[in-house]
């Protein structure tokens, strides 16, 4: 059973159109890519299933269930446009978002100081939130997110602002979540953040959903079948199946295989040939050129 | 509605806004600085009292010959009502109002011959000025008043004291004392009585009277006060959300409704604190001064005082909840708070028609401007205060549920408001487009 469902999701704001018609289904555990330009209606789904807006038409289920109110407690929500009250100390806004989604003060406060060590931010829980630095409070709003253990949580835009350690925190924090069996929606314009972190992608552009799968079949799908080789000498000897290689310059070789040729194939080829295989892989596209190839190829048409 | 989620809003909001230096500083300073503005306006007075004694010399030139002055004259002390006198001697303040008018000082009054020896006192500076009488005066009421041309114009007081000397001195001799006297004075101490459903008559005091129009107007202005200092708070704790965008994760955990309700109650309960505060030191006055005011006879108006509260919450949160749903329109404080208070003007509407009401609290006016949720408070007050038999239970009880009603609908109404106001950070929605948010819930 699907953990949230968008069924035939419609909105406009005036003569603009957000969303037309779009549907998607997020399985538990999993860890899905939002992806799309600026303006596509990312924000707006999101918005939806927060609540914040309504849908002119369609509709959203959640934890197997039609949208109710009482569902926002067990969704957290990372919000692109970020702030904090700047007078409070630390710890009592996150004890205030946490109490909100439903904790007792006590439980709420004893887990913010948790996330707060957790973040390696645990000096600053008597600070104002106004003397905190970009990066810093980025990393509190993240904590706030966790603080209640959501089962779903929507994060947008997670990363930015923050440096590579703590780009590494976070992204380990994703993956805690999902080996735990917790739900994650990830807005990013990161795509190397969503190969390496997302199972599925799904790619929204003027409102329609253009792309959805898992990220290794829409990679396969987008990707022409090639080879990449490394070979401790020479170039690859003639192998049937293969229409061209291209020498990377780097002692390795980029092989374009024939329909129909499978890369166990020419792998076997090779290995047969006597050529030492210092390295084989399948060249995938990365996500950042399917992005773009989609975009421009809906504006196209 | 989750009100379990809106005590933590309102807890949250009353704790921020109570532990800010702001709040203190006007909680504890506006006493401070109303005291510094009492003595400000005292300076007149305390100027007064250090000319007490004062005496000013006219000189009077009498050529119609009615004032028959063989000497100076002292001029006849102020009138003063014989039930302001009463009343002020229940409140032990009879001295006070003797010593009260000698620090009003003294007027004298020196008969002099010729126009010309007046002018020359007046120029010396030997008399304050001069009345003249002129012979025709009897034929036509004339009288001069030659003063220097540097002089200040001279108070009300000293004009009356030569009006008493010439009424004085016209009725010696031509009519008895007892009936001079009511010429100078028709209606020397007029007693109010009122007539009870009984039959039954009883004395109406003048302070009773006072407290029974006083009441609502205090109602108004406390009710006023509390929402423009509590408004400024409700639209400054949205604008600031607005502003740092804390408002989306706001939204997330708790619905416009909550979120509205809390802050009503939070910063409200800050707002009131401060009334509260404030007007707690003019209640222990009232404390202190309790056992004078049974003594003066004054009846409180209770079934207005009972039904006050009442009033005071259900307005304040009908009110309240349309100036945050409005003023999260705004783009900025200044329009939020423009926007936002538009709906306290229609609050002191009954006040344009307080004279109507009070003629005729059972009137159709009043009536009509009772079953209006923006006026219902002032002049349910005003009825119940000035006459409470012009207005049935039922029909108190029906206001109130009429109110309570509206206040439900207000916040509805405010929330959806609320809801498109704090996803707004450019420029201000046209009509059409707010009404067609407004009916999708945005």
């Amino acid at each position: 059973m699907s953990l949230l469902v968008f069924e035939n999701v419609h909105k406009s704001y005036g003569e603009t159109r957000a969303l037309a018609g779009v549907t998607l289904a997020v399985q538990p555990g999993e860890v899905v890519g939002l992806l799309g330009p600026n303006g596509a209606g990312k924000s707006t789904l999101i918005r939806i299933l927060m609540d914040i807006i309504r849908p002119d038409a369609g509709s959203v289920r959640v934890f197997g269930e039609a949208f109710r109110r009482a569902h926002l407690d067990r969704i957290g929500y990372l919000p692109e446009e970020r702030g904090l009250y700047l007078k409070q100390r630390v710890v009592d806004v996150m004890v205030y978002f946490g109490v909100l989604k439903g904790l007792e003060r006590a439980e709420a406060r004893r887990r913010a100081q948790a996330w707060l060590a957790r973040m390696e931010l645990g000096h600053v829980e008597r600070w104002r939130v106004s003397q905190l630095s970009k990066g810093m409070g980025q990393k509190v709003q993240i904590a706030s997110v966790f603080l209640p253990d959501p089962e779903l949580c929507v994060l947008d835009e997670p990363f930015s602002g923050l440096d590579p350690i703590n780009v590494r925190l976070v992204q380990d924090l994703i993956g805690e979540r999902r080996r735990a069996g917790r739900t994650t929606i990830l807005s990013t314009h990161q795509m190397n953040q969503v190969e390496r972190l997302c199972q599925r992608v799904a790619l929204i552009h003027q409102g329609e959903l253009l792309v959805e799968g898992d990220v290794r079949d829409v990679r396969e799908r987008f990707s022409r079948p090639e080879v990449r080789v490394g070979l401790a000498s020479g170039p690859p000897p003639p192998i049937p199946g293969v229409a061209t290689q291209t020498d990377e310059g780097d002692g390795s070789w980029r092989l374009l295989l024939e329909s129909g040729v499978s890369p166990a194939r020419v792998l076997a080829a090779l290995v047969a040939a006597g050529k030492p295989v210092e390295r084989f892989e399948r060249v995938l596209t990365p996500m950042e050129d399917i992005f773009i190839r989609v975009v421009q190829r809906r504006e196209a048409a | 509605m989750n009100w379990r989620k809106a005590r933590v809003v309102a807890v949250f909001e009353l704790l921020s806004t109570v532990r800010s230096k702001s709040f203190l500083i006007t909680t504890f300073g506006m006493p401070v600085f109303l005291s510094l503005y009492g003595l400000l306006v005292a300076i007149p007075g305390l100027m007064e009292v250090q000319r007490r004694g004062e005496v000013r010399v006219y000189a009077v030139v009498d050529r119609a010959g009615v004032l028959d002055l063989a000497g100076e004259v002292a001029g006849r002390p102020e009138e003063i009502p014989q039930e302001i006198r009463d009343a002020l001697g229940q409140l032990g303040q009879a001295e006070t109002l003797d010593a009260a008018l000698a620090i009003r000082g003294s007027v004298i009054f020196r008969p002099v011959e010729e126009r010309d020896e007046a002018r020359e006192a007046v120029q010396a500076k030997a008399v304050t000025g001069a009345y003249i009488l002129p012979a025709d005066y009897l034929e036509t009421g004339r009288v001069e008043l030659l003063v220097r041309e540097d002089a200040g114009r001279r108070a009300r007081k000293d004009r009356d004291a030569f009006r008493g000397l010439v009424l004085d001195r016209l009725l010696a001799g031509r009519l008895p004392e007892a009936e001079a006297g009511r010429v100078r004075q028709p209606v020397a101490d007029l007693q109010e009585l009122a007539l009870a459903a009984d039959g039954q008559e009883r004395a109406r005091s003048v302070w009773g009277g006072l407290v029974r129009i006083l009441l609502p107007l205090a109602f108004a202005i406390l009710l006023m006060l509390s929402l423009i200092m509590t408004a400024g708070g409700l639209l400054q704790a949205t604008g600031v959300e607005k502003e740092n965008r804390v408002v989306e994760v706001l939204l997330a955990a708790a619905s416009p409704v909550e979120i509205l309700a809390g802050k009503l109650l939070g910063v409200g309960a800050t707002g009131l604190l401060q009334v509260v505060v404030w007007f707690g030191m003019l209640g222990v006055m009232g404390v202190v001064m309790a056992g004078t005011l049974a003594g003066l006879g004054v009846e409180l108006p209770w079934p207005a005082l009972a039904i006050a509260p009442a009033l005071f919450v259900a307005t304040y949160f009908f009110l309240g909840s349309l100036i945050l749903g409005t003023g999260s329109l705004g783009t900025n404080a200044r329009e939020s708070q423009q926007l936002g208070m538009l709906w306290s003007v229609p609050l002191v509407a009954p006040l344009i028609f307080f004279e109507v009401i009070l003629e005729d609290p059972g009137g159709t006016i009043a009536r009509v401007l009772s079953w209006i949720p923006f006026t219902a408070p002032v002049t349910v007050l005003m009825r119940l205060s000035v006459a409470p038999e012009s207005i049935a239970w039922w029909e108190v009880a029906g206001i109130l549920a009429v109110l309570v009603a509206a206040t439900w609908g207000s916040l509805l109404l405010a929330a959806r408001l609320f809801r498109i106001g704090l996803m707004l950070t450019g420029s201000r929605p046209k009509l059409r487009a707010l009404l067609r948010q407004a009916r999708l819930g945005a």
